[in-house]
């Protein structure tokens, strides 16, 4: 083949990383350590969503949501939820979760509480993203969100939902948009073209016949998989002047 | 709105702008507004063309080792790479190192390729060191951010690493493949299913006593949950913990009872008593049995090509004044001819095999006893049962051949001469059996009478029923176990004792101290086995073995469980109260031997 190199593998013998199922006990007081006896802490097994907000991970599982440790990837702490989670996304020091009971956030000490919708027409939430700061959403009624911490001049953060937009006219965002943040630009794709929100405007950008099959993150760029297409990232933006602003309804 | 024309592709970037593509906004060419600032637009790039789409399940951005890596897991679960200096190929990816990222039967290549085995969610965690790719299962592998990364132009193999010489090359050449070499590990956790204590007999290990767990530990060393619930230790135990089923082959072992012919099978061992006889003397002896120990055997007893059954006959045994004991056959207890007398060798089999006591043991103590001048013994109320039957034994271990064994016998004055009656018509000759009565079964039925002394001697006619005239202690009549054949013959029973030995095939296990192992595939560990001691009042008996444990397997499959673990397990650490006191190894093999390598000189 052309322009390669190639050169015999090193090592003498072929061998193999193995794990002797037995154990002898003949030189314990070298390996001694206290352990707490810990049978109670979960690990993954069968979950239905998780995400990382800085060292924690927040994990639903059997009908929990539990927070551990990225290092060690156990899950010692949990409290019990009486939701079906949609989606779940970090956020301050937590995590949103979206549910078909409404949104609701849990902080870093596994406190459980209600986010205030009442800016938004729904909370059945079709899609969301997670963009740092924000945490954003479309919901049933069309609208896209996003969910940010407040932090007022007295008392704890919390967490408030802000439209974005409303209603673009004759848009319907349809039963399985694809949302992805990036950039500072919020993407939301349909079947064959895609919205990009920025600067309090949207742009729409149309692939024509390509089907959007799911959007990706690179780098800070967008990355679009097509079906039976090149999977490409990066999309062009024209000068800002020339787009019209669609104002917030 | 604006819209843009639809672009096409074909290999390679806008390398510089165009302001001649339709639909593009003259004046902006390649220009990014961006919080008033003009930038340069890096250009839509193409990450792979390929023939036949990837269905994707994710796709995820990360910086390895100052890279940007564009990780895509297919619905395939396999997991591709994607890279700024590499446009319009997909790579895939794999561990390097010479551990895979799990043991499979095939020699392939296959076993380094990054991929899930299961799942149809997955999701990606990570911090400035470790990208973690997980799923649903929680099945997860994680990527050193700061490891190695290399870019092969296919997949290396054992003998051959081929690297691209020129990234150019390696992008257009479209009928090879190119793989990315990272630090990947299976970093899954798992929960301890099943664990076990088994004992040591040596003790070489620490005791253990209290709560006693096991975990298993990961490739990052995260110790995971502890087995649930503890197993209680109510006393110190010297043991060895295990995560397949095992056994120890050295220490001490019970004896389960007797087996012989015509019993159910067993699936354990068998121990039996090897001796020898000078058989092919034609001096009448006395002739001695030669021990030569205790040996297992696999097989179980029986009485070769002769057909019959277990019987219970009726045997004299005298005692004399050295202690030594006698057995014969009682001519009544004889099937209508004396020819059916059993011999030391039948068959060809001798009769080594401790014989069964079966029933109590009459003693005889008074002329009346032996019911007069020409009647047989009768039953007295001298009747000794013997507590420790039905498990009681006595050895053959001398013979005399060509004995006048009489019918009937009689009380010969005040000298209490034990004589035989009548002439020739009124005894056999036969075999009389020098036999090791226990001392306890000696020493119970010396209790229950005063002993009275039966003399022979040189009177004409006197009966001497044993290897040199003396004084006769004791005189017994006690029931054991023979075979008898259909046509009437009695033949020794053949009996060996049953053990519950490991056997069959599996691991042969040896600790070479510290918690090293050499593991051996063996048919049947008790083929280097040996007996060391036999204890003859209840045959427990002591094992020795070069190895310290045996894994059996159920078939000699590379699919066995000892195997899977072997191959595919993890580390596990053993909790006792509080304290983590030990982790299991993680060794190297080498593949064609299959031996464990702890020294650079094996």
């Amino acid at each position: 083949m052309s322009g390669a190199s190639s050169y015999t593998n090193r090592g003498s013998r072929a061998i193999t990383r193995v794990f002797p199922p037995i154990c002898a006990l003949d030189y314990q007081t070298l390996q001694q350590q206290e352990f707490e006896l810990n049978n109670t802490v979960e690990i993954p097994r069968d979950f239905t969503h998780i995400c990382q907000n800085g060292k924690r991970v927040f994990m639903v599982q059997g009908g929990r949501l539990m927070v551990g440790d990225f290092s060690t990837m156990l899950f010692p702490n949990y409290v019990e939820i009486g939701f079906s989670v949609l989606f779940m996304e970090p956020l301050g020091d937590g995590a949103i979760l979206m549910s078909n009971k409404g949104i609701h956030f849990v902080d870093g000490n596994l406190r459980l509480q209600n986010v205030n919708c009442s800016e938004l027409k729904s909370f059945n939430v079709k899609a969301s993203s997670n963009g740092g700061n924000a945490v954003f959403g479309i919901n049933d009624e069309e609208e896209v969100f996003s969910c940010v911490m407040v932090f007022p001049e007295a008392g704890s953060p919390y967490p408030a939902t802000i439209p974005l937009s409303g209603n673009i006219d004759a848009v319907k965002w349809g039963d399985n948009p694809k949302i992805q943040y990036c950039g500072g630009k919020l993407f939301v794709a349909r079947d064959t073209d895609i919205y990009v929100f920025r600067n309090r405007a949207w742009t729409r950008y149309d692939f024509g016949t390509h089907s959007i099959r799911s959007l990706g993150e690179h780098n800070g760029r967008l990355v679009i998989h097509f079906f039976n297409s090149p999977m490409v990232y990066d999309i062009p933006i024209i000068d800002t002047t020339e787009i019209e602003e669609t104002p917030l309804s | 709105m604006s819209r843009t024309e639809r672009v096409t592709f074909e290999r390679g970037l806008l390398e510089s702008t165009s302001d001649s593509i339709p639909g593009f906004s003259a004046g902006v060419s390649n220009m990014d507004i961006e919080k008033g600032v003009a930038i340069r637009r890096m250009g839509t790039r193409c990450l792979n063309n390929p023939d036949v789409a990837i269905d994707i399940a994710l796709i995820h951005s990360a910086i390895i080792s100052g890279c940007p890596v564009c990780f895509i897991i297919s619905k395939k679960r396999e997991v591709f790479a994607a890279l700024d200096q590499y446009p319009e190929r997909l790579m895939r990816v794999f561990k390097r190192g010479f551990a895979p990222l799990r043991n499979e039967q095939r020699e392939t290549a296959d076993k380094w390729l990054f991929a899930f085995r299961r799942g149809a969610k997955f999701f990606a965690l990570e911090d400035g060191l470790k990208l973690r790719f997980i799923n649903e299962h929680g099945d997860t592998f994680t990527i050193n951010k700061r490891g190695y990364m290399q870019v092969f132009y296919g997949l290396p193999t054992l003998t051959n690493i081929t690297l691209p010489t020129q990234l150019i090359n390696a992008r257009r050449d479209d009928y090879t493949d190119i793989y990315l070499a990272l630090e990947i590990e299976d970093t899954t956790h798992n929960m301890v299913s099943k664990f076990n204590i088994v004992d040591d007999p040596m003790k070489q290990n620490i005791p253990l006593k209290g709560q006693v767990a096991v975990a298993m530990v990961n490739n990052e060393g995260v110790i995971g949950p502890l087995s649930d619930p503890p197993h209680i230790l109510a006393d110190y135990k010297h043991a060895y913990i295990t995560l397949v089923e095992a056994k120890s082959l050295r220490g001490k072992f019970d004896c389960l009872g007797p087996a012989f012919s015509a019993e159910p099978d067993f699936s354990g061992a068998y121990v039996e008593r090897v001796a020898s006889v000078d058989s092919g003397s034609t001096s009448n002896g006395p002739h001695d049995m030669v021990e030569e120990g205790y040996a297992i055997s696999q097989t179980a007893p029986t009485q070769g090509n002769v057909t019959g059954s277990v019987v219970q006959k009726t045997v004299m045994i005298a005692q004399d004044t050295d202690g030594k004991c006698y057995m014969w056959f009682d001519h009544q207890s004889l099937v209508a001819t004396p020819a059916n007398a059993p011999d030391i060798v039948s068959n060809g089999i001798l009769a080594s095999s401790p014989i069964i006591l079966d029933g109590p043991i009459n003693y005889l103590n008074t002329a009346s006893d032996l019911g007069g001048a020409a009647s047989p013994f009768v039953l007295t109320d001298a009747m000794i049962p013997l507590g420790f039957l039905p498990q009681t034994f006595m050895k053959i271990v001398g013979v005399q051949y060509n004995v006048d064994i009489p019918l009937n016998y009689a009380w010969s004055g005040a000298t209490r001469l034990l004589t035989d009656v009548g002439g020739a018509g009124d005894k056999y000759t036969g075999q009389i059996f020098l036999v090791d009565l226990k001392a306890d079964v000696l020493g119970a039925l010396l209790l229950k009478e005063t002993p009275n002394a039966f003399r022979v001697g040189t009177v004409p006619g006197a009966f001497v029923p044993m290897y040199n005239s003396g004084i006769v202690m004791n005189l017994f009549r006690a029931k054991i176990k023979m075979w008898q054949s259909s046509a009437g013959k009695l033949h020794f029973l053949q009996v060996k004792m049953k053990y519950n030995l490991p056997g069959g095939f599996g691991y042969a296990c040896r600790n070479k101290g510290f918690d090293c192992w050499e593991i051996d595939q063996v048919n049947n560990p008790l083929d280097s086995a040996t007996i060391t001691d036999m204890d003859e009042t209840n045959y427990e008996i002591a094992l020795s073995s070069p190895y310290d444990l045996f894994c059996p397997v159920p078939f000699p499959d590379e699919r066995n469980e000892f195997q899977e673990k072997l191959l595919n397990g993890r580390r596990f650490a053993v909790w006792n109260d509080k304290r983590i006191i030990a982790k299991s190894q993680m060794a190297y093999r080498d593949d064609l031997t299959g031996a464990i390598i702890y020294d650079v000189s094996e």
